[in-house]
């Protein structure tokens, strides 16, 4: 029964068939130049509440792991803020890789729903797909109706802004 | 000297609502004779969201931007939120690599109804257009001003890659530009750092910790305002200010610390709309 706790449920061909898919793609096939120096997890601002850094979801992706990366929290920490990039020796644009293993977790089922990123990106580009422009109250409000407990904290702002015509 | 018309501003869905920025732009370009066309029936960039839920298919949004904006007759496109920025030049870069994906996007905005789009269109941030003209508003600040210490922050997407258009790990304009003003610049570490984006809502005590460092460094070097960029940036280092009770550091846009060095009217620069108010100024 301990084996349940490991969540598995992609057979081993299945795996393999996501991992030739990646790294047929742009990001992918740059992953095969990292050389594993974890320059990206040292520049990441949020490495520290990820359950795997950057590099490591590289190294797990070379190594065929792919439900492990689509599983992670990590793939949905990453802030797109461009650091590793920036001094990764290989040039690696390790958020391309974040966002390629977003879009497979999606379709596989894959991403937890405490992750809470895909509630805000789907939120987001529904609005924009059925207005053309974002309204970020109705973004946050939209979120709320998901993630309740995220909101007591969020009323003392919207309270703020209210109060100087920003919303 | 005004602008030609091929100057087009895509303003990008938080610029309505960030604090002052709207009236603050209007108020330093009508004084330097700048004009502002906006691009007509502009969309959302997608931002962050496009590519995490579709990957490279993520320029659907933002070149659907710069095909508007071609049709409407630009030359050149100005942004001044750092994300649409960062979209927009990310997209126009990896249109001209990639002949399968420019294909792709095209027949899918034509098939819609949409213009050609245009990849080849310049996009460039309202802080790279108003710093070329720096040397028009050179005039003497009152000492109580010029003794400022503005802290120049350019968030984490301005100048990394996708955009190049300044030193990804020091970058100056900015603070070349606030010292142009008249005011001084501050130097500090954490200018690039990152400010949460759009993560400050699921994720908020994460990134909250990432402003505190970034306001503490500042305070550290005896900022008395922050100027920034971008207004998820504005938003975040204000709210979070707020939130942690950390001492209040004013966070203006670059352009409100602009009018003040021009001259403008304080009412003129939405400066009321700050969460935090600049007391000193």
């Amino acid at each position: 029964m301990r084996f349940l706790h490991s969540h598995k449920t992609l057979e081993p061909e299945h795996q393999e068939t996501l991992s030739r898919s990646f790294f047929q793609g742009r990001a992918g096939k740059e992953v095969q130049h990292c050389i594993q120096c974890g320059t990206c997890s040292g520049s990441c601002p949020l490495a520290g509440e990820m359950d795997l850094g950057p590099r490591r979801v590289l190294d797990l992706l070379r190594d065929g792991f792919m439900e492990d990366v689509l599983r992670s929290r990590t793939i949905w920490l990453c802030v797109s803020c461009n650091a590793c990039l920036t001094r990764c020796p290989r040039g690696i644009p390790v958020p391309d890789v974040m966002y390629v293993l977003r879009v497979m977790a999606l379709e596989h089922g894959l991403a937890c729903r405490g992750y809470k990123m895909p509630d805000v990106y789907q939120g987001f580009l529904r609005q924009v797909e059925k207005r053309g422009r974002v309204n970020e109250s109705r973004l946050v409000a939209g979120y709320g109706l998901l993630h309740p407990s995220d909101m007591p904290g969020r009323l003392s702002l919207a309270l703020r802004l209210l109060r100087r015509r920003r919303i | 000297m005004t602008m030609s018309d091929g100057f087009y501003f895509y303003p990008g869905c938080s610029y309505e609502t960030a604090a002052g920025y709207k009236e603050s732009v209007d108020a330093v370009c009508s004084r330097l004779d700048i004009r502002l066309e906006e691009v007509p029936g502009w969309n959302c960039c997608g931002s962050t969201a496009g590519f995490s839920l579709q990957g490279d298919y993520g320029v659907y949004h933002p070149a659907l931007v710069m095909a508007r904006a071609s049709r409407a007759g630009a030359k050149e496109l100005v942004t001044g939120c750092n994300g649409c920025f960062n979209t927009l030049r990310k997209t126009r870069k990896l249109l001209l690599q990639d002949q399968d994906l420019y294909a792709r996007t095209r027949d899918k905005i034509l098939q819609e109804g949409g213009p050609d789009s245009a990849p080849q269109l310049p996009v460039r941030h309202l802080l790279q257009v108003l710093s070329s003209r720096g040397q028009m508003h050179k005039s003497p600040l009152s000492p109580d001003m010029s003794g400022l210490r503005v802290a120049a922050y350019y968030g984490c997407l301005f100048s990394r890659p996708w955009t190049d258009v300044d030193d990804p790990e020091h970058p100056q304009m900015l603070d070349r530009y606030i010292e142009g003003l008249g005011f001084t610049p501050v130097n500090y570490s954490l200018k690039t750092a990152c400010c949460g984006a759009a993560h400050a809502l699921a994720y908020r005590e994460q990134t909250e910790m990432l402003v505190e460092r970034i306001i503490r460094s500042m305070q550290d070097k005896q900022a008395d305002l922050a100027a920034v960029i971008c207004p998820l940036c504005q938003l975040n280092l204000e709210s979070a200010q707020l939130s942690l009770g950390l001492p209040r550091l004013p966070v203006l846009f670059f352009t409100q610390v602009a009018g003040l060095a021009l001259g403008v009217p304080k009412k003129e620069l939405g400066l009321d709309k700050l969460l935090i108010e600049p007391g000193k100024i």
